[in-house]
């Protein structure tokens, strides 16, 4: 993977693409079975607390123009603590890919494809994932360009076909089980925007003066989706009807009826749901992949790619069953995701002022523009 | 890339596709699609399933006019099977019939009413796990079996779940005689607690002979299931459930008639169409109160009585307000059946009363299903006649 010059909107659209992803996965079930009717509100509460944790990520971004996240640890840090860093970044992102391979293959398998064996389906994705990530991000970049505006349509299909269906006041009561319990779960929810950290490897490829600006409008614009998405979706399953169903975005599409005229049209999102799986894992895959390369101070990226898949797709099969699968992602991603992807930045960012370490040539965009 | 590169890509691509259709074949003549299933109490625990499997050929061959050797075949066949719980017995099916049983294409659920009156709750499992079962599906509640009225076949359809497809359809939009309840409706109001349960009623039903000189058993959707926490406790008429899908605010059009004031032994009809409703709440008091505001659109269709002519606009506000009184005294009659007698809120009333809840422990806590009896409900109704037909005025006694 040669060093490229990204396109903005791409890179805005692939974050965006990343970010919201989690929609075709069990992910919104899950708030809602933590969070009941307030579901939409705990994740419209995770804003202001991701926008301070992003405000970390981008200062260190920033502070270190031209570098990668990975870069950034080993030069703020130090060569071992910097090291140790950037392999929990790396180890946090195959993880996520492992969980969230598993949790699109077993949707696909229990509600498309029944007798097709999940390792199967996992290969596939990750097949074109890799093909994806050794192609480098500024190709995915294009592609996700494409790929949002044919999200954004089948979304708006969607929300006509079901828009009988809606009703405001499934979405009470509005502080779900408690006000206290939203409020606490807004904070390890924060995770929920915890992708952004894709930004940190993106970095390099993108004009420093503008990489606050695409990140902020990206985690925006995934924040906006996903409190939508969730305001949608609690509005036509409410709870407790949202948190028994593992696949809601695939139910509500199958809901679509617009008279007799359109009907069963399910199969539009199944290739949807699919290419969005293989463009998550290919941005993963470009994201560990990048990070190792940066650590290991080589310039091999394919190997690196290609490993990263194969400890994805084992991952895939540590859960047994669904139910483990579920219970592993709310464990561990969803309660601790924001400890990597806000809370290393941060403390990169405290060692790097307390240490005076800043870019290589000691300046950032703001001093040079002051 | 070197063009034999190219070459064995493509090649590989080609083969891609045509393999495909190797992995998971389901020939559809392998298939034994289920349109409409039926559910009832059988011997002790056990179920009863009935299932009617459509014959595609026969069925595209009616409809295109095509007959041969089709023509003589039924239009689907309709198999009974015992077994403790619904995957059992579906799974008994294929023990005598070549194909492999698919609810994919399942169009319509009729639920044995003796089966509703134990309750639905360990029935439901099924219907929502399965990933056969699409939530958009018609669901019914049998008077009788759901096995007897499966095996009336329609006489201007071919196909038997098409028939019951259009019938829920039409008497719900054409006659507001019947609810229309998808599988959904039905979940949501048994998860939600902001109302009960309601489903449309089908009965078996004997045509009246025709030229043919044989009475006709049919099947006739009229009336609704009430529920109380999932478990069947009463059913309204006809007629209550005009008065409940107009409260509702679910009212597409019914035909309603009141005696004509000058010869009460006489009658006026009217077409009313739903043209809005309004629910508001006052929780100041001991109980909520509810005050449904209904608007509806009339058109005059007929009246046996020769005068007054309807082209006066005194005339018409008192026939308005004749009809507005007349449906009035009916929701209260409704309100207070389902109060008193089965204390089901069918109303839905429970959905404007869960917003002044801040939170889901104290919503549940409130036990509104039990609270529902003594809740104060208010019924105003108010009737615009838009239009009185191609004539002002009946014929005149001769």
């Amino acid at each position: 993977m040669g060093k490229q010059i990204m396109d903005r909107t791409g890179a805005v659209c692939l974050l965006v693409t990343i970010l919201v992803a989690k929609m075709f996965t069990p992910q919104p079930r899950m708030v809602a079975e933590q969070a009941g009717s307030a579901a939409w509100l705990v994740v419209l509460l995770t804003g202001p607390l991701s926008l301070l944790g992003y405000w970390g990520l981008s200062a260190l971004l920033v502070r270190f123009p031209g570098l990668s996240i990975a870069q950034i640890s080993l030069k703020a840090l130090g060569r071992v603590a910097g090291a140790v860093v950037g392999i929990l970044y790396a180890a946090y992102f195959i993880w996520m890919g492992g969980v969230m391979l598993r949790e699109f293959v077993a949707g696909f398998r229990v509600a498309v494809l029944p007798s097709t064996p999940v390792s199967v389906l996992a290969m596939g994705i990750l097949v074109i994932g890799l093909y994806a990530a050794v192609k480098g991000p500024e190709v995915q970049a294009r592609l996700a360009a494409y790929l949002i505006p044919g999200m954004a349509v089948l979304l708006a299909i969607t929300v006509v076909g079901v828009w009988r269906l809606l009703d405001w006041r499934q979405l009470t009561p509005v502080f779900g089980y408690s006000l206290r319990n939203t409020l606490l779960l807004s904070f390890p929810l924060t995770s929920k925007h915890s992708e952004i950290l894709v930004l940190g490897v993106l970095a390099p490829l993108l004009p420093t003066a503008s990489v606050r600006r695409l990140g902020l409008s990206a985690l925006l614009a995934g924040y906006v989706g996903q409190v939508l998405f969730l305001l949608f979706l609690g509005s036509v399953f409410p709870f407790p009807a949202m948190s028994r169903l593992f696949y809601p975005m695939l139910e509500l599409t199958r809901m679509i009826e617009v008279s007799e005229f359109i009907q069963r049209i399910e199969a539009l999102f199944i290739f949807l749901w699919f290419f969005v799986a293989a463009f998550a894992m290919a941005t993963l895959i470009t994201t560990i992949a990048s990070i190792i390369r940066d650590v290991t101070e080589t310039t091999l990226f394919n190997p690196f790619a290609l490993s990263a898949s194969l400890l994805m797709f084992t991952i895939a099969f540590i859960p047994f069953n669904q139910v483990e699968l579920m219970w592993l992602d709310w464990l561990t991603l969803r309660t601790w995701g924001w400890a990597f992807s806000f809370g290393l930045p941060i403390l990169t960012l405290a060692v790097a002022v307390l240490r005076g370490k800043r870019g290589e040539n000691g300046e950032t965009p703001e001093t040079r523009a002051g | 890339m070197p063009a034999s590169s190219r070459a064995l890509w493509m090649l590989l691509l080609f083969c891609a596709f045509l393999l495909a259709g190797c992995w998971d074949r389901k020939a559809v003549e392998d298939v034994g699609f289920v349109t409409v299933l039926g559910i009832d109490q059988g011997e002790g625990e056990a179920l009863r399933i009935t299932v009617q499997i459509g014959n595609p050929r026969v069925i595209a061959g009616g409809r295109q006019g095509g007959g041969g050797a089709e023509g003589q075949q039924a239009p689907a066949m309709v198999h009974t099977v015992t077994g403790e719980t619904l995957s059992l017995a579906l799974r008994d099916l294929e023990t005598f019939t070549n194909r492999r049983i698919s609810l994919v294409q399942t169009r319509v659920i009729i639920l044995g009413r003796r089966l509703m009156e134990s309750g639905i709750q360990k029935h439901l499992g099924m219907l929502v796990r399965s990933r056969e079962f699409r939530r958009n599906i018609q669901i019914m509640v049998s008077d009788g079996s759901a096995e007897q009225v499966m095996t009336t076949r329609p006489t201007l359809e071919r196909d038997p779940a098409v028939f019951l497809e259009d019938l829920s359809r039409r008497a719900f939009e054409r006659t507001a005689r019947a609810p229309r309840i998808t599988l959904h409706d039905f979940l949501l109001a048994y998860e939600t607690l902001g109302e009960e349960v309601i489903a449309p009623i089908i009965r078996p039903f004997t045509v009246a002979p025709g030229l043919e000189q044989r009475p006709e058993q049919q099947s006739q959707l009229s009336g609704t299931a009430l529920f109380r926490r999932g478990t069947m406790v009463g059913e309204l008429s006809e007629t209550e459930t005009e008065t409940l899908l107009m409260l509702r605010g679910k009212t597409e059009t019914f035909v309603e008639t009141v005696p004509v004031p000058t010869d009460p032994g006489l009658k006026s009809a009217y077409r009313l169409t739903g043209a809005g409703r309004k629910i508001r709440l006052d929780v100041s008091g001991p109980q909520p109160r509810f005050t449904i505001e209904v608007t509806l659109e009339a058109e005059a269709l007929e009246t046996e009585s020769e005068s007054p002519a309807l082209g006066d606009p005194a005339l018409i506000r008192d026939r308005e307000a004749r009809l507005a009184r007349n449906l009035t005294d009916k929701a209260n009659q409704l309100v207070g059946k389902l109060q008193t007698e089965c204390s089901c809120d069918a109303l839905g009333l429970g959905h404007y009363l869960r917003p002044r809840f801040l939170d889901w422990t104290s919503w549940e806590k409130y036990q509104w299903p039990d609270r529902f009896a003594n809740a104060k409900v208010q019924v105003t109704v108010r009737v615009i006649i838009r239009r009185v037909g191609m004539t002002f005025q009946s014929q005149k006694a001769r």
